[in-house]
């Protein structure tokens, strides 16, 4: 009876393939030390922010979360951070 | 012979004399094991993300070296009953890095400054302060 079937929705989405910012510029090494860069890899609450949507490549991914951990441990990173 | 990277969080309230003492005993064991001090990197008292052992601020100090692996284990003798370190962390070196690219990187400098923007109420002396092994 109620059966609208889903592929009868036909949307197209549009995305813009994202460049991994570590591939276009090879010179930049990923450290835990370099709070300024790890800082645009994680949220607001702290927690560090998926591959697609940072538009890393997984290599550099798994770099970028290797450091943002390290930099939880020696405290230059937060784990949480409080609602504000 | 291996690349490692000693970093240190200190109580803030360690004097820069028993800072320096610390430094040496660790360098000194370093050399001892046939190994070497390849760079020292201060960046001074900073506010903790999170307080350690009920402390919102710590001086952080960074030792890059090469060393045998069994070395790691009398540095971590040395730190361990410490009380004026907070928190330790011993790395391997990123391969592709060259112990003498370490000495000329100096553009850690710009994200230590930043860094220390962000901890408004930081030691204003010497943000980051490079020095030779044998300072």
């Amino acid at each position: 009876m109620a059966t609208k079937k889903k592929t009868q929705r036909k949307k197209t989405f549009y995305s813009k393939r994202k460049i991994c910012r570590f591939c276009a510029n090879k010179d930049q090494l990923i450290s835990y030390k370099d709070y300024n860069t790890l800082r645009h890899f994680i949220s607001e609450r702290g927690k560090i922010i998926p591959r697609r949507i940072s538009g890393n490549c997984s290599k550099h991914q798994r770099e970028i979360t290797r450091a943002i951990k390290r930099a939880r441990v020696m405290s230059i990173m937060p784990f949480i951070v409080a609602a504000s | 012979m291996r690349g490692y990277e000693l970093s240190l969080i200190f109580h803030a309230d360690t004097s820069d004399t028993d800072i320096a003492t610390i430094v040496q005993d660790i360098s000194d064991l370093i050399t001892r094991q046939k190994g070497s001090v390849i760079k020292h990197e201060k960046w001074g008292k900073k506010n903790l993300k999170y307080p350690i052992k009920k402390q919102t601020k710590g001086n952080y100090y960074f030792l890059y070296f090469m060393a045998e692996p069994p070395v790691l284990r009398e540095i971590d003798r040395l730190i361990r009953y410490n009380e004026a370190i907070l928190r330790s962390a011993t790395l391997a070196l990123d391969k592709r890095i060259s112990p003498d690219q370490i000495l000329q990187q100096s553009q850690a400098a710009e994200t230590i400054a930043v860094f220390a923007e962000q901890n408004e109420d930081t030691d204003t002396s010497a943000p980051n302060q490079t020095l030779s092994p044998e300072a």
